[in-house]
């Protein structure tokens, strides 16, 4: 399913305000989320990394990139974004987490060691059960400033203040 | 007379400069309104489907 424009808008306003560069998807679907991230990234002079479990969704995103004239600007790989977020090791200014919902913590502990001081670390379907549980580990930790954005279909928003 | 046809080479070289920065800005910015004009063209598509 395809991210409201209202999430959109907020993921390439996000990134344009903070002129990010290094950006994360997790759960490229097929690629709307990733082509508002890329977009921005385009005007930032920055590039994004996109995973995708599901083949089908994969080839439909790269479809995608290549009709938006963004393929430019997207590293999408397709497997387990359990596994392969482990195997980042650049720094990072900005996540977007939108796959499996009982795993937005752990995708968050495995990505936090990268996130720069100034990044973001932002969740999608944040109302969902698995995703709270998530909020509520983020918003008690004292390095991030926590706040979520209701227009769309609810979405974290994290700005690590400090290491 | 040497100093003077310096001076008219510097400046020339600096028009030069001026010129090609010029024409490097206005492609650089007629690309990026390709792009947005081509992702504003997908998104749009993508919504009323």
């Amino acid at each position: 399913m395809n991210v409201p424009a209202t999430d959109g808008k907020l993921l390439y306003d996000i990134i344009m305000e903070n002129k990010y560069k290094s950006a994360v998807e997790i759960g490229t679907s097929t690629g709307h989320s990733s082509i508002w991230i890329a977009w921005a990234l385009s005007k930032t002079g920055g590039k994004l990394i996109t995973f995708e479990i599901d083949e089908r969704r994969y080839k439909e995103a790269l479809a995608n990139f290549e009709k938006a004239g963004l393929s430019n600007f997207i590293d999408a790989r397709l497997g387990d974004a359990h596994e392969l977020v482990t195997r980042l090791n650049e720094p990072i200014d900005f996540v977007f987490s939108d796959a499996d919902k009982d795993w937005y913590t752990n995708y968050f502990k495995a990505l936090d060691p990268q996130l720069v001081v100034g990044g973001c670390f932002t969740a999608h379907n944040i109302e969902m059960s698995g995703a709270r549980n998530f909020y509520n580990y983020i918003s008690k930790l004292p390095n991030y400033k926590t706040m979520v954005d209701n227009r769309g279909a609810g979405m974290s928003i994290s700005y690590k203040t400090e290491k | 007379m040497k100093t003077g046809k310096n001076i008219h080479m510097s400046l020339v070289i600096v028009i030069s400069l001026l010129f090609m920065c010029n024409q490097s800005y206005a492609q650089a910015k007629q690309t990026e309104s390709e792009l947005d004009k081509r992702v504003n063209d997908f998104l749009k598509k993508q919504s009323s489907m």
